[in-house]
């Protein structure tokens, strides 16, 4: 009798942790696949450019973010390569000046406000140190979004305990703390938030 | 095999015990927090390109730099500009926040006349009816050395009324030295930026006064000490190097105090007038200042010898909040400032210049105490969005019976309430606005703040509404005034100076002003967000004499001195300070962002509380959270106790947050804000 009771408790606790590690992560997110697929290797790796090259700042030193694709039209006017990924976007989005509905990993929440030229320009900081070697993948994962949320996946970081994860992973208010303490910098409340 | 109930049992208590080894409860907290946040509901600025804006804070006279950044046409955020030459990137909660201003819960959309709306003609036309029955005129303006405060005075002039500005606190000392120098003296300045050890008596210099940024710079630096002498554990207080915790009010004091030890020690610079001076402070020996001030004579003596080691150094008063010390404390603080020999000094007190679009042949600027009470018959107001906030029952008191009193503000606070007629006006960055020389500033300087947002179609611009008086009125030179010319006159009468030069907040330059082609040139780069600043004056050296020349000037200084808050009578037992934060105005607007986070972490004492310290509260029997009622010789309010052991035993700290707080404070010196005795019973 009291075998069979240690088994069924046993039982439950490991279909509880089987939930909570293994099931609850995946429901948790859904995944969407980006408009394109698109190669930032061959920008960067074989044709050496920086990161800075698309992701440009403007002349008052504020970050465009995802680059226009005016600004990919300015070589890709027409294909110089032959993937089908670069004829669609030539075909689809380029010609007609149509923008590309990037679904974006890292998009902050509306009560924050983020800096790149603080961060890249003044601190000197690389943009791997955030974004891991997303600038040097040749394809694009699929965006995962939180369905209670609503963030993406990268805020909270693909482990789900948060625990052993490279300095890239999470962009929660922790994380950017967490810098911030490691070299000393100093940002109040309103520093990022508005 | 049967289950059986048991057996569902304990497999759902085994569940039940690992679930808080599985990430569920955590992250499902995390996550339902953030879902809150973003109930469909809750406005959210529309996604797209962040541009920004440069411009200028208008909200107070420090006139900090910033950018506002936008999405579309609507402002999202702002920030600080960096390298600004006046504010140096440091901006104040307030600043943060204020594009949230424009939806601020007690905007004033509409004009009204006696609670109901009314067209701005129709109480322009009740201003200058109620002028033709030769009702006394008078404008108090809050935001005074504007190009539209001169058309204020040419009403002023035009009515035979008076011109009112509040007396700013970062000015009160440098007036009080301008009165130990010839009457010829120039404008003065504290020259922060070179000084070593500054000295505040009361002023909360690091927390939001004179220009926030460049004080701020300066502590930052670590090349200059600061030495706080005042009554609360202010923000000040707390970021000095030294904090002299003074006994309220014995700040008069504890100047002739060290205004002593100087002499005794012959550390005293030479100036004119030593020997009454000496004489002077015969009379208020060290043992007699410890025991008005509550320090040791040694500490006394101690910073005294620091004040002269560490020099240049310089004595600030003005007190805390809006209230001048008094005229007389303000003398000993000036009189120490020319022992230390800070006066006509690089790193000291220095001449500030005449400021080329000074116009002579206007009405004098008055100040509200300088009017005769029961005199002003018709009283408009040009009310701050914050720093300057006098309590209403020091203008109540100039006012004649039944008396027609207009507002114009974007808000219904402070001084609104007691208005008849309400002006809607614009709100911050819905209308051209300008910044003048901050008050304390070494250095003229002159800013915009262009248009970034619509103000709504019933908002009227002040200058608008005065023109709208004086064509009722028969003013024809002010009868098309517009804030744009009055605007375009200064930028002329800088131009033809050419002194200084021009900063443009987006690209950092920096151009001589006799290197820009024309005034329209000039106003096109100042409409544009840029600040001009002035070039150091060359003026001849500045010679004060010191004060206690005659009898009576003695005796009131002393008087002043040794008389901190007036004495107890009855059961006035207890002292009451003001206590409040500069960038957050007693009778002001706050931002709902600076509310949410002052209440949620009681960042600072929120209007209408009152901070005992705990032994105090034992004696009197308070408890934490209690309503009282505080009651002072002049007035009485509600409060809501809380307890700290950072407030004096024996001192209430009550945050002024309505006008009839800041009437309790109103008995001492008028339109000060000063300590007074209250009583304190249940609300």
């Amino acid at each position: 009798m009291l075998k069979r009771g240690f088994i069924l408790f046993t039982a439950g606790a490991a279909v509880m942790l089987a939930a909570g590690w293994l099931a609850f992560p995946r429901a948790l997110y859904r995944a969407q696949t980006q408009p394109v697929d698109f190669d930032h290797a061959a920008h960067t790796v074989k044709s050496e450019m920086e990161c800075s090259s698309c992701h440009e700042y403007r002349a008052d030193g504020t970050f465009a973010g995802i680059p226009k694709v005016e600004s990919c039209g300015l070589c890709h006017s027409e294909p110089v390569g032959e993937t089908e990924n670069e004829r669609k976007i030539v075909d689809e989005y380029i010609t007609p000046g149509k923008e590309i509905p990037w679904l974006v990993y890292s998009r902050q929440p509306i009560n924050t406000r983020f800096s790149h030229s603080v961060h890249t320009e003044r601190a000197k900081i690389e943009c791997e140190r955030c974004h891991g070697d997303h600038g040097k993948t040749k394809s694009l994962r699929p965006y995962e979004y939180n369905v209670v949320s609503g963030y993406s996946r990268d805020i909270w970081g693909t482990s789900i305990s948060r625990m052993r994860r490279q300095p890239h992973e999470g962009m929660k208010m922790d994380d950017c703390m967490g810098c911030h303490q490691e070299r000393g910098a100093v940002a109040g409340c309103l520093g990022c938030h508005r | 095999m049967a289950i059986t109930r048991r057996d569902l049992l304990l497999f759902g208590g085994g569940s039940v015990v690992a679930l808080p080894f599985t990430p569920i409860p955590y992250k499902l907290l995390d996550d339902v927090s953030i879902w809150t946040q973003n109930f469909p509901w809750l406005p959210v600025p529309k996604p797209g390109e962040i541009t920004q804006v440069a411009t200028t804070c208008t909200l107070c006279a420090a006139g900090c730099g910033l950018k506002v950044r936008r999405v579309d046409t609507r402002p999202i955020g702002i920030a600080p500009a960096a390298d600004h030459p006046v504010s140096h990137g440091a901006l104040c909660p307030l600043a943060f926040g204020a594009h949230q201003l424009a939806w601020h819960p007690r905007r004033i959309r509409t004009c009204r006349l006696n609670g109901a709306e009314a067209e701005p003609s129709v109480i322009a036309a009740k201003v200058a009816a109620a002028i033709s029955t030769g009702a006394k005129f008078a404008i108090l303006d809050e935001r005074p050395g504007r190009a539209v405060s001169s058309l204020y005075r040419q009403a002023a002039t035009l009515a035979g009324g008076l011109y009112l500005a509040p007396e700013a606190a970062e000015e009160a000392t440098l007036a009080a030295i301008r009165r130990l120098l010839p009457a010829t003296a120039p404008a003065l300045g504290f020259d922060i930026t070179n000084a070593r050890t500054v000295l505040s008596f009361g002023a909360p210099v690091l927390d939001g006064w004179g220009v926030p940024g460049e004080m701020l710079t300066r502590w930052k630096s670590g090349e200059a000490t600061f030495i706080h002498a005042g009554s609360r554990y202010s923000h000040t207080a707390r970021l000095a190097h030294r904090w002299l915790p003074v006994l309220p009010g014995s700040e008069g004091a504890l100047a002739l105090g060290l205004a002593r030890v100087l002499v005794d020690e012959g550390l005293a610079a030479q100036a004119a007038g030593l020997d009454h001076f000496k004489t002077l402070l015969d009379e208020m020996p060290m043992n007699r200042v410890a025991e008005i001030t509550g320090l040791k004579p040694g500490e006394i003596a101690s910073v005294a010898r620091e004040l002269h080691a560490g020099g240049p150094a310089v004595a600030i008063g003005g007190g805390e909040l809006a209230g001048p010390l008094g005229e007389e404390v303000e003398t000993a603080i000036a009189a120490l400032n020319v022992l230390l020999g800070a006066v006509g000094r690089e790193g000291g007190i220095v001449a500030r210049g005449p400021l080329a679009a000074d116009t002579p042949d206007l009405a004098p600027v008055t100040t509200l105490n300088q009017a005769a009470a029961g005199s002003i018959g018709v009283l408009l107001i040009e009310a701050a969005t914050a720093g300057a906030a006098q309590p209403w029952k020091a203008i109540a008191s100039r006012l004649a019976p039944e008396a027609l009193v207009v507002v114009m503000s974007p808000y219904q606070t402070g001084y609104a309430a007691f208005a008849q007629a309400q002006v809607a006006t614009p709100a911050f960055l819905e209308a051209l606005e300008e910044a003048p020389t901050a008050p304390g500033a070494a250095r003229h300087s002159y800013a915009l703040a262009p248009t970034v947002l619509d103000a709504p179609e019933t908002a009227i611009a002040p200058a608008a509404f005065l023109a709208l008086v004086a064509g009722e009125a028969g003013w024809t030179s002010l009868a098309e005034a517009s804030t744009e010319t009055a605007i375009k006159a200064r930028a002329a009468a800088i131009h033809a100076a050419k002194r200084g030069s021009v900063f443009a907040i987006e690209d950092a330059s920096e151009t001589p002003v006799s290197g820009i082609e024309s005034a329209d040139a000039l106003y096109d780069k100042l409409a544009a967000g840029a600040v001009w600043v002035d070039a150091a004056p060359a003026t001849p050296p500045l010679k004060p004499a010191l004060p206690g020349a005659t009898g009576d000037d003695r005796q009131r200084l002393l008087a002043a001195a040794a008389t901190p808050v007036a004495p107890a009578a009855g059961d006035f037992a207890v002292v009451a300070i003001p206590a409040a934060w500069t960038g957050n105005a007693p009778a002001g607007t706050r931002v709902p962002l600076a509310g949410k986070l002052d209440q949620e972490s009681h960042l600072r004492a929120l209007p209408g509380e009152a901070m005992i310290h705990p032994a105090t509260a034992r004696r009197l029997n308070i408890k934490a959270g209690a309503r009282l009622l505080v009651e002072s010789e002049q007035a009485k309010c509600p409060v809501t106790v809380r307890l700290s052991d950072a407030v004096m035993q024996g001192v209430v700290e009550v945050s002024p947050g309505a006008t009839d707080t800041l009437d309790l404070f109103a008995t001492a010196h008028g339109s000060a804000l000063r300590a007074v005795r209250v009583r304190l019973g249940r609300a």
